[in-house]
């Protein structure tokens, strides 16, 4: 495989300016999340049984620095037979189908707009604008069986699998500098791809 | 009256540290707003709010009504439909003792979102200022119900139950503040002092035994020392003890005695003047038939 030199200008103009694209995207696709993110709301019972749970944990964690007779009381109130608070409280089965439930409907809907759609049209600007060339070389040897993934839109039969093009160096980005977004941003930030697709 | 020198910033740097310490030094707050942070509010950008509330509660404290109208017409003004703002201003009627209007606000805000913790704690509050001791039970116990992991409301509770004498509701109250922190040998010692105001001989054992915890965590903590002592004294002139926890209680009694003298010894005298230490020795309870 024939060692390839590629134009510098490739450096300034094509393989910096994705890195960017997609870093800043990115930091738009957060704010946004957050701004039509929902409200939360708690239930009374919600709030009853969360703290019923930091009780009782602390009663497991702490209960050798009670009396005996006071730790029997309070295990008895959450667990006797026929009256103690987990034994008798009953609460609906949560509805785990997600396309019943219209709010983690709204949730997964808004969720793959944010994520997804802006990903397709950008990588679809990036796959005009910036085709027919290779941009970068990953540093490791690959096997054949990569090219496909790594050089949309550039089939030559030749070309080391290692030859990255712009399109699929786009995609390498978005799902690699999200690790940096946790840096920069926080845990918890509008990234965190857990929509069910 | 160096405060007029103060700058605006250090001021206000005062109130944020004063804020996040939970400290009530009403007087101060109300002096420094009126001659520092007043003409200067517009530069306080975003905290201007907190400190808004802040200087409300202080004036309430001190009675001053207008400084305490204008915080909560700004406050008001800017945050028209806040759960918040109204709660403060159900504690201004609380304030000026309309107590009906306050509670009415307040059963509107709990109405409204059944989650607010803080309202169904005020109305707690307006019973206890009323002098309705009984009802601030009630209302209390009430809200334990449903927020069982609260440290604040436990510590109320319990407050109310021993200004009431009911010493094992109290200590119920106190168990549960000692399974948030067992360490505090703050807690220890209330805990103790509530089984030994019950009495009996079992009581007195916990109460030794939590005393002594108390002691051990820290040994400068006079009061465990004391109780320690005279708990320890009475279970050993007790008929009920037997021979070994006799040995133990007198020993036990002679440390507490030899830690205090230390204390006394290095601390300024006139804090444990003599007549100070004979009035605890006839502070002690009779040995009757009781025991």
């Amino acid at each position: 495989m024939a060692e390839l030199l590629l134009d510098s200008n490739i450096r300034f103009w094509v393989f910096l300016p994705i890195i960017m694209i997609t870093f800043l995207v990115g930091i738009l696709r957060h704010y946004f999340s957050l701004i039509i993110a929902s409200q939360k709301k708690v239930e009374l019972l919600q709030v009853q049984d969360s703290q019923a749970l930091v009780r009782s944990r602390l009663l497991r964690e702490n209960g050798k620095f009670l009396p005996r007779q006071a730790f029997l009381m309070r295990r008895h109130f959450f667990n006797s037979e026929d009256m103690g608070y987990f034994k008798t409280q009953k609460r609906a089965a949560p509805t785990t189908n997600p396309m019943t439930d219209p709010n983690a409907m709204t949730d997964m809907l808004k969720g793959n707009v944010t994520n997804v759609l802006p990903m397709i049209i950008i990588g679809g600007w990036i796959n005009w604008a910036f085709s027919g060339f290779v941009t970068t070389k990953v540093p490791f040897p690959l096997t054949l069986r990569f090219k496909p993934m790594l050089q949309r839109g550039v089939e030559l039969v030749s070309l080391d699998a290692s030859w990255v093009s712009s399109a699929s160096w786009y995609f390498l980005n978005v799902f690699g500098l999200r690790s940096i977004y946790s840096l920069v941003l926080g845990e918890n930030n509008g990234e965190n791809m857990n929509c069910k697709l | 009256m160096e405060k007029q020198s103060k700058h605006w910033e250090d001021v206000r740097d005062l109130f944020r540290n004063w804020r996040e310490e939970n400290c009530r030094q009403s007087e101060d707050v109300v002096d420094l707003w009126k001659e520092v942070l007043a003409n200067h509010f517009g530069k306080l950008g975003d905290e201007g709010w907190l400190v808004l509330e802040q200087v409300f509660i202080a004036a309430l404290d001190c009675h001053s009504m207008e400084i305490a109208n204008f915080c909560l017409s700004k406050l008001n003004q800017e945050f028209p439909d806040s759960m918040r703002v109204k709660r403060l201003k159900a504690m201004k009627y609380e304030a000026l003792e309309r107590y009906e209007d306050a509670l009415d606000i307040l059963d509107l805000i709990i109405k409204k979102d059944e989650t607010n913790a803080a309202s169904r704690k005020r109305k707690v509050t307006i019973y206890k200022s009323q002098g309705m001791i009984i009802e601030a039970i009630k209302e209390l116990t009430d809200y334990l119900r449903i927020f069982m992991a609260d440290q604040e409301a436990w510590m109320e509770l319990s407050d109310l139950y021993i200004s009431q004498q009911e010493w094992n509701k109290a200590a119920f109250c106190v168990e549960e503040l000692m399974l948030h922190s067992p360490f505090n040998h703050l807690y220890l010692q209330r805990y103790a002092e509530i089984k030994y105001t019950q009495g009996g001989y079992e009581n007195l054992e916990i109460a030794r035994s939590y005393y002594a915890q108390a002691a051990k965590l820290n040994p400068n903590n006079v009061r465990a020392l004391y109780g320690l002592l005279l708990t320890s004294v009475h279970m050993a002139s007790n008929s009920k003890c037997p021979s070994q926890k006799k040995k133990e209680s007198i020993k036990l009694s002679e440390w507490a005695t030899n830690q205090l003298s230390q204390l006394q010894s290095s601390n300024d005298s006139k804090l444990f003047s003599s007549q100070i230490l004979e009035g605890m020795g006839n502070l002690q309870i009779g040995n009757d038939s009781k025991n």
